[in-house]
């Protein structure tokens, strides 16, 4: 009798296992069960939102708490800081006018500059094997799949998952990111792929006569199409050279506060008509132009 | 399994759930112990042969949704420690209060070994040894996750004692 209740446990056990390993073979090798994935995750908003809500009141307690002198103070602080802001963007209106001029010249396709929505990320304590953050923006709000997020200070990631009031971002420190990027000084291209949460980033199959040099700051290229051209993604912070390997290894620090930052853009609409064809009409023959549609295309293949 | 039960179990789902991913410090967070795993073989251990296995399943895949992981990969992990904990509930029920504790130690430390294995056959190995020391808080606060759920289960609930 106990015997056969055991084994009762056993069977279930192996039969619910077998399962579990064909779904995790379907949604890693498959995608097939992004459904199953997209109920659960509505479902999860509540709590998602319910665990945000102690640091949120934590903020609001701040504020709140603050005094009038304090407020005050702030308050002078961020009068200067506008100030400067509005001189460089006067320097800015002008170069931006002057850059679309050459561009013109050049006859190559200008720049656009996208439109931003704020997000807030959700305070969660997920597990650090993959790095990814939740915002309070969802598919109501407009972001869509793909879409690029950024913080003050530079590149954070792509959105990968979007729910009507929340949406995932992949930070570009998760080993399955990779960012098109160029070398700022000597506009050499190269792919920038995460090594994990918290970790310094990697520049892969950098050739070691190639020119990058510790200190240069590493900004994205536009190719792919999916981020944005332009905007800073790190800082080379060291460079090994290893006898026998063709590639040298190359680590780069994010210039985004990727674990520190709250709040974030979400960029939307930056490309302009030709890019989005040659994105989404693969169909139709592709003209040598900067903007190729694969990822991982091979760096410093246009050389 | 009565009405009361099961919600009994619910809140204890959604209060674990809520622990688990309660936003912490950096350096805090690897001592946030496995609320989750830990509830689920709670009930495991109690319910023993009315306990459903669809639950672990169910729960893991919460997790696999909230933590972004591959589908499955958590809801595993959990069926294999519900699996050990109905294994074992006899005996585990009768030991003593600090051998509980150890065994609870060591369940958990093979419900993250299990995952991280799951995650090295993917090729997101990024685990490094601190992941492991949650295993060590969950341990710890066993006791009082049995005593509070010991306490509620008999003042609403009324199991049958075998």
């Amino acid at each position: 009798m106990l015997f056969r209740h055991a084994t009762g446990v056993g069977l279930r056990v192996l039969c619910l296992s077998v399962l579990m390993m064909g779904l995790m073979v379907a949604d890693h090798h498959y995608r097939y069960v992004n459904n199953v994935r997209n109920v659960l995750s509505v479902a999860l908003i509540p709590l998602q939102y319910a665990l945000d809500a102690p640091v949120e009141a934590i903020d609001w307690l701040k504020v709140s708490a603050a005094t009038q002198h304090q407020l005050a103070t702030e308050n002078i602080r961020l009068k200067q800081q506008m100030l400067l802001m509005q001189v460089s963007l006067q320097q800015l209106i002008n170069m931006q006018q002057e850059n679309s001029q050459l561009r013109a010249l050049l006859k190559s396709s200008s720049r656009i500059n996208g439109q931003f929505q704020e997000a807030k990320l959700l305070a969660m304590n997920l597990e650090a094997a993959s790095a990814e953050v939740v915002l309070d923006k969802g598919s109501r709000d407009g972001v869509a799949l793909g879409q690029v997020v950024i913080d003050v200070s530079g590149i954070m990631g792509q959105i990968i998952g979007v729910t009507p009031f929340t949406s995932r971002l992949l930070l570009i420190s998760d080993p399955r990111s990779g960012v098109p990027v160029e070398d700022d000084r000597s506009n050499f291209q190269a792919i920038v792929v995460g090594m994990g949460a918290s970790r310094p980033l990697s520049l892969i199959h950098v050739a070691e006569t190639s020119d990058v040099k510790v200190g240069d700051l590493v900004v994205t290229s536009g190719l792919g199409a999916r981020y944005p051209e332009g905007y800073p993604v790190g800082t080379v912070t060291r460079i090994t050279k290893m006898s026998g390997e063709p590639f040298m290894s190359i680590e780069v620090k994010p210039s985004a506060l990727l674990e520190q930052s709250r709040r974030v853009l979400i960029v939307s609409n930056y490309l302009n008509s030709d890019s989005k064809k040659m994105l989404y009409e693969t169909t139709v023959p592709l003209k040598p132009k900067p903007a190729v549609p694969i990822k991982s295309t091979v760096p410093g293949a246009t050389q | 399994m009565t009405y009361r039960l099961a919600l009994l179990m619910f809140f204890s789902f959604l209060v674990a759930g809520l622990l688990q991913f309660l936003p912490v410090s950096e350096s805090l967070s690897i001592w946030v112990p496995q609320w989750l795993p830990l509830v689920v073989a709670y009930w495991a251990l109690v319910l023993d042969d009315r306990f459903k296995l669809l639950l672990p399943c169910f729960v893991g895949l919460c997790l696999d949704v909230m933590n972004g992981t591959v589908l499955g990969q958590h809801a595993l992990a959990l069926l294999l420690l519900s699996f050990i904990v109905l294994k074992n509930a006899k005996k585990l029920r009768r030991a003593g209060r600090i051998q509980q504790i150890v065994e609870i130690g060591l369940l958990i430390l093979c419900y993250q070994f299990i995952l991280s294995v799951i995650q090295g056959v993917i090729g997101l190995q990024l685990v490094n040894w601190t992941y492991f020391a949650s295993s060590l808080s969950s341990a710890l606060i066993w006791p009082w996750i049995s005593i509070v759920l010991d306490d509620r289960c008999q003042r609403f609930v009324k199991l049958k004692e075998e």
